[in-house]
């Protein structure tokens, strides 16, 4: 499942990938704010758990049925990137034997970027679905990078 | 014998990085990216404590993690109060606009807790409640992108050792 790992490793990784994947869906649960009062309730406090994180701004946020989603376009793109970078994790890492590094994280970061100047500074119009998919590519980096770290960290023999 | 350096110092220069930049207005719209100031200060904590750290030892992912964990707590804490710090100064009250909302919105809200909202506001407890709500959340969301910060900084930052 991961490379050059133990049974340890292996729960560790479906432990994180059951964090991120439920962190995915609370961001996706507002959009589904009128199937009960229950899930109405509880849109109203995942918005707000989230609005620290991002500026929750409806026009640049993705909308299922008609409800925006918790976090923005970009924000989305990030945190599913970042499910991907996990999920595609153990199938890259055989074809790459090195542990990836700055570049990659450079090169993951220009998509994002470039969107950015190309909006705040350049003053030209973006789209919601630039936004995610730089953030998605940015994500997908990010997680790639991270997950031998984080596996890492319950690696007790070498602390 | 160990000889591990202290993380309170890195903990406390990254948290104060990520309170600073969290609280001070327009900046502190960077954290719009995925608290981009948050996952900043973790990794800078976690250079500062692998620069400190022995040459002959290693500088773990446990303690990248450790070190952006604390500095998250602590940038949490510190970006509540200065948070708190600015609204006053700009006179900026946003737990008033959220209880008009509240008491404005359609949702079928008891007598008793409208009551105790707006007796809450008269005593002045509105803005405690607020700033203790926001610490909690901060504190969640800070460790969480704390500790990712922590990670991408040794893995970003800190040079490899020869196994």
């Amino acid at each position: 499942m991961v490379r050059n790992t133990g049974p340890m490793h292996r729960h560790i990784y479906i432990i994180l990938l059951a964090a991120v994947t439920f962190w995915c869906l609370l961001i996706l649960l507002p959009a589904f704010s009128d199937i009960s009062l229950f899930f109405h309730h509880c849109s109203a406090l995942i918005n707000l758990f989230f609005s620290p994180v991002c500026h929750q701004q409806a026009e640049r946020t993705f909308h299922i049925c008609n409800h925006p989603m918790a976090v923005c376009a970009r924000c989305s793109g990030i945190y599913f990137g970042f499910l991907g970078g996990l999920i595609l994790y153990p199938l890259l890492s055989r074809l790459f034997k090195s542990r990836p590094g700055r570049w990659l994280f450079i090169a993951g970061c220009i998509p994002t970027i470039a969107d950015i100047i190309w909006e705040r500074i350049l003053r030209l119009s973006s789209s919601n679905t630039i936004r995610g998919i730089s953030g998605l590519i940015l994500g997908m980096v990010c997680g790639y990078i991270l997950l031998p770290y984080i596996l890492e960290v319950f690696d007790y023999k070498k602390q | 014998m160990e000889n591990k350096s202290s993380k309170l110092v890195p903990a406390l220069v990254g948290g104060g990085v990520i309170g600073l930049l969290s609280s001070i207005p327009i900046i502190n719209m960077g954290n719009c990216l995925c608290c981009m100031w948050v996952l900043l200060g973790g990794a800078i904590a976690a250079y500062m404590n692998a620069k400190d750290y022995p040459p002959e030892m290693e500088y773990t992912s446990g303690d990248a993690a450790l070190a952006g964990l604390l500095a998250g707590c602590f940038g949490a804490l510190f970006g509540t109060l200065l948070g708190y710090f600015f609204m006053t100064i700009m006179g900026t009250m946003p737990w008033q606009d959220m209880m008009e909302g509240i008491l404005e919105s359609d949702a079928d809200i008891p007598p008793e807790f409208e009551d105790m909202l707006e007796n809450m506001e008269n005593t002045g407890q509105m803005g405690f409640m607020f700033v203790f709500g926001q610490l909690f959340i901060n504190l969640i969301v800070d460790a969480i992108f704390g500790t990712l910060g922590g990670l991408l900084g040794k893995a970003l930052f800190v040079k490899k050792s020869k196994e």
